[in-house]
């Protein structure tokens, strides 16, 4: 089982990375270079949502649900200070 | 079109409360030049932008910008936790307190509560992204201003990103402004409201 805090690292990261080349490509939307780019960190961040999922919980509410419980209430809300 | 991810763009781990650090940056939730008043430009301007990329880059960075007002809010939210009534008294913070104790509310530092009358929603494409790029820079100062107030590096930290952020905005609807010009003509255009009036096609 790997680091959770490490997960979540690589997870924002990655995330982040998406979030700014977003906005350049909303501004370049033929720059081939940057769509690449997209791309590949796209399927990065696709496999890193896999670990995190199995290892920490949902992170979007279209995957959450649970067994025994509503899972998607049971980390904390990430506003609070993290232990 | 919003769903959300259970996790901050950036994190915030403040080990130490300060009312009074709280009291400055609550204005980037609920002031003139906050965040709350960046999304709710962008959200709206969005509508009437004739380019389907200037929408985009609207409603991606407005969506941004309600990340970053969530992370201005967790950051009041650490600073007022575990606060003392002797220290809310002594940082200055019993006229917030009284009304709010320390729940987060959408104010500016001067007390007076988040209004729409800071932002304009044109109806205009280059001058609403004029408004944009301005909007940007009123950002970036306040938070420079948070920075020379604040000494606290857990603060100075996400503090630090959301400025970088603003200056990236601002980077993008210049980049937007001269699309649309181009898109306008360069030799004139003033000529016509591409938002309003009719007759001319939507790319």
């Amino acid at each position: 089982m790997e680091d959770r805090k490490m997960i979540k690292k690589e997870l924002a990261q990655l995330s982040f990375a998406l979030d700014d080349l977003r906005l350049f490509l909303d501004t370049h939307p033929d720059c081939l270079e940057a769509l690449k780019n997209y791309n590949e960190l796209r399927c990065r961040r696709d496999e890193v949502i896999k670990k995190y999922e199995a290892c920490i919980g949902p992170v979007n509410f279209y995957n959450a649900g649970g067994t025994t419980a509503w899972n998607w209430v049971q980390q904390p809300w990430p506003w609070e200070r993290e232990v | 079109m919003w769903s959300y991810e259970k996790r901050l763009q950036y994190p915030v781990k403040i080990k130490t409360p300060n009312a009074a650090a709280a009291k400055v940056i609550i204005t980037q939730y609920g002031g003139p030049d906050g965040e709350l008043g960046a999304s709710m430009r962008y959200l709206s301007q969005r509508y009437t932008m004739p380019w389907k990329e200037a929408a985009g880059l609207l409603t991606d960075i407005g969506t941004e910008e309600l990340a970053h007002l969530e992370i201005v809010s967790a950051i009041v939210y650490q600073l007022t936790k575990g606060l003392s009534v002797d220290e809310i008294k002594r940082q200055g913070f019993d006229t917030y307190f009284v009304d709010h104790t320390t729940g987060v509310y959408p104010q500016a530092a001067s007390g007076m509560p988040w209004t729409a009358a800071t932002i304009q929603s044109k109806g205009d494409a280059i001058t609403d992204l004029h408004e944009d790029l301005a909007a940007e820079q009123k950002a970036r100062t306040t938070y420079d201003n948070i920075l020379r107030l604040v000494d606290d590096p857990d603060v100075l930290d996400p503090i630090r990103f959301l400025r970088q952020r603003e200056i990236v905005h601002f980077q993008r609807f210049g980049e937007a402004l001269e699309r649309a010009k181009d898109s306008l003509g360069e030799k004139n255009f003033y000529a016509f409201n591409p938002g309003f009036d009719c007759g001319w096609k939507k790319k």
